[in-house]
């Protein structure tokens, strides 16, 4: 009796440490999937990214609102060296 | 006071004998269990071992491709991940309703399903449509229609259109490029695929991954060029309006930064919508894509006609056979006649000029004179010096490397032609990189699509080809071609440009000579004067006369001087003319054809 208690004991530590294991490797296999299903999301963004800012999109933007433009103050403005507004 | 154990009665012995044999029979029972088990695992049956089917399943993580960007890092082609619809007809529940499900679901053609479904009712995979939208793959996702799947597909953007489409090229079917950079840089930017083999249960739940044959994904590398979209974009938008103004066959622009060898923008576009004439070459069949087209840049020579002038000029005036200051028999009424008795014809005729003259007014008679000083060797010398004859290798597809007359062939009606920028054939390419000679004080660039520090090794060489002081001499004179030549009708004004147009005879199709009325105009030019940025030169091709001017001043000029203008405000260039501030506006409608 004590025999087959103690196997059994074993027997279901084993299977404890077996269904462990199953759930570890699901775990890091959704992981990966939703690792995966992120970085297709970051490709589709960046897509989009790229695609509102082509520059007729971006012309377009600016023309509906002409402030917008004087914000932006014309990047590539030359400022001369050593005049600029010290912080 | 020990009591003794009760005597056993036939009735324990009996139980104990069942007792036995239960235990006995359990085992029994287990045994052949494990037994039938392990035979099922070892030597299963054909039938259940084609159901079950192999217990390993493989999952594949595609690679991204690389993508293209600009010099300034926008993004020309991305890669994103979409699905396509697939069939499964062996696990359909009705095959002649599952058009009709997929139109009530995600709206595909019921006859079109059925149509590619109905001759392939034994293959397990057959491909329903393309491409689907977001919310058609969700549908699919939660319907659980038995037998419908999705396939995971690599889909390439080009988010800049059809910009630059012939210099970008595309992907085909399986991710691998085709044509232009996607090509060119295939090896960068294709990645390889990732795969993990894993053992899984009855439900496909994995149970164990194998360690040895995981393999991660790797995806490509992004790649930038040395082309600016903004800058490509005016570029095609202004040769686009010229093209048709004129009803021109086409036209071709290339933008090149001539301290660096960057190319900026490179254009090549034909009139669709072109009136057809007498004598026009039958049309050739168009390309299934517009990305797939040959880039006429770099494989289609032309001839340069008077933009080739200045080459011979500078290099004569290196030579010493002649001064700027130098008169010159040039004719006053009557065309030149050559030691050989060919006829020589200008536009004007200026009496005796100097040898500054003959560029500025791109007297061909003044050119015959001095090609006739220069021995054979020397004029060939010239021509590959400048580069002409061999390709820029910048990295397109197809380029060629022009036409030269060969020694054997070179007679002393070549020499005086090709003084003029006859008999020869260049490509824009090396049209621009030869020119750059003058903005550089003297120095060869050498071509790049690739922007530098990425993925292009080779060496940003320069060859010095002529004297620095006889460079600048040549580039003050071109300026002058501006002011008081050719180029007056295409002055800037914000930049000092310096440039040299040129008309040549349209060569006929079928061979045999060139047409009489018909001409290739174009023009050459460089900006700021003092410290060149850009070189633009514009081909504008077969230019209708009945319509308009066809000189190379009057129809490609304005398109150098208009895009001189935006590129270089755009890239902060400080206008060099006298009086004038401020930058020409970036966001203004570009200027369409001069009448």
């Amino acid at each position: 009796m004590t025999i087959i208690l103690v196997a059994t004991c074993i027997a279901l530590a084993l299977l404890g440490f077996r269904q462990q294991r199953l759930a570890i490797v699901h775990e890091m296999v959704d992981t990966h999937r939703l690792l995966m299903e992120q970085r297709r999301t970051m490709w589709t963004t960046r897509q989009r990214i790229a695609e509102a800012c082509r520059a007729p999109a971006l012309k377009e933007w600016l023309a509906e609102d002409p402030t917008r433009w004087l914000a932006i103050n014309r990047p590539w403005t030359v400022v001369p060296v050593g005049t600029q507004d010290q912080p | 006071m020990n009591e003794s154990p009760p005597p056993r009665t036939w009735q324990h012995h009996r139980l104990d004998s069942w007792t036995a044999l239960l235990l006995i029979g359990i085992a029994a029972v287990m045994v052949v269990c494990i037994g039938r088990v392990v035979q099922l695992k070892l030597t299963p049956d054909q039938r259940l071992a084609s159901a079950a089917g192999s217990p390993f399943s493989t999952r594949v993580e595609p690679a991204r491709r690389g993508d293209l960007l600009d010099r300034r890092g926008r993004v020309i082609a991305t890669t994103t991940l979409g699905h396509r619809a697939f069939v499964d007809p062996a696990t359909v529940e009705d095959l002649a309703t599952i058009g009709v499900d997929l139109q009530e679901l995600i709206g595909l053609d019921p006859v079109e399903v059925d149509r590619r479904v109905a001759p392939r009712h034994g293959s397990r995979f057959v491909p329903i449509s393309g491409i689907l939208e977001p919310w058609q793959v969700e549908r699919i996702r939660r319907s659980g229609l038995d037998g419908v799947g999705l396939e995971p597909r690599l889909v390439r953007h080009y988010p800049q259109q059809d910009t630059g489409a012939q210099l970008i090229g595309l992907v085909g079917f399986e991710h691998t490029g085709l044509g232009g950079a996607e090509h060119l840089l295939d090896d960068d930017l294709a990645g390889s695929e990732g795969r993990m083999t894993y053992l899984r249960d009855v439900r496909r739940r994995p149970l164990w991954i194998n360690p040895e044959t995981f393999r991660p994904h790797e995806d490509g590398t992004d790649c930038r060029l040395t082309i600016d979209m903004v800058i490509q974009r005016h570029v095609e938008e202004r040769l686009e309006a010229e093209i048709v103004a004129r009803n021109a066959a086409g036209g071709r622009v290339v933008v090149l930064d001539p301290a660096t060898g960057e190319l900026l923008a490179i254009a090549d576009l034909v009139n669709p919508d072109r009136t057809p004439r007498e004598g026009d070459p039958a049309p050739e069949t168009a390309p299934p894509d517009p990305r797939l087209a040959r880039n006429r840049c770099a494989t289609d020579p032309y001839e340069p006609g008077s933009t080739f002038k200045p080459f011979v000029w500078a290099f004569a005036t290196q030579q010493g056979v002649v001064t700027p200051s130098e008169i010159l028999e040039t004719p006053d009424g009557t065309p030149h006649r050559t030691r050989s008795g060919r006829r020589i014809r200008d536009v004007h005729y200026y009496g005796r000029s100097s040898w500054e003259k003959v560029l500025v007014k791109s007297m061909n008679s003044g050119m015959a004179i001095v090609a006739e000083r220069l021995d054979t060797d020397s004029m060939q010398s010239c021509i590959s010096r400048f580069g002409f004859g061999t390709r820029t290798n910048c990295g397109l597809p197809g380029e060629t490397a022009g036409l030269v007359t060969s020694s054997r062939d070179w007679s002393s009606y070549t020499q005086v032609s090709v003084s003029m920028g006859h008999e020869i054939g260049v490509t824009p390419l090396q049209m621009v990189r030869a020119f750059s000679v003058f903005a550089t004080d003297g120095n060869l660039p050498a071509l790049h699509l690739l922007a530098h520090g990425g993925h292009d090794p080779s060496p940003r060489v320069q060859h010095r080809i002529l004297d620095p002081g006889i460079a600048r001499l040549t580039r003050l004179t071109m300026r002058k071609v501006m002011t008081d030549g050719t180029g007056r009708a295409c002055q800037s004004d914000w930049y000092q440009l310096f440039g040299k147009s040129g008309t040549a005879q349209l060569p006929k199709a079928t061979g045999g000579g060139y047409h009489e009325d018909r001409y290739i105009s174009s023009f050459i030019a460089g900006a700021p004067l003092e410290s060149p940025r850009l070189v633009v030169l514009c081909v504008i091709e077969d230019p209708d006369k009945r319509i308009g001017p066809y000189y190379g001043g009057r129809v490609a000029g304005p398109v150098v001087r208009d895009v001189l203008d935006h590129a270089l405000a755009y890239l902060g260039v400080t206008p060099d003319m006298d009086e004038v501030e401020g930058f020409p506006d970036l966001l203004a409608e570009h200027r369409t054809a001069d009448p």
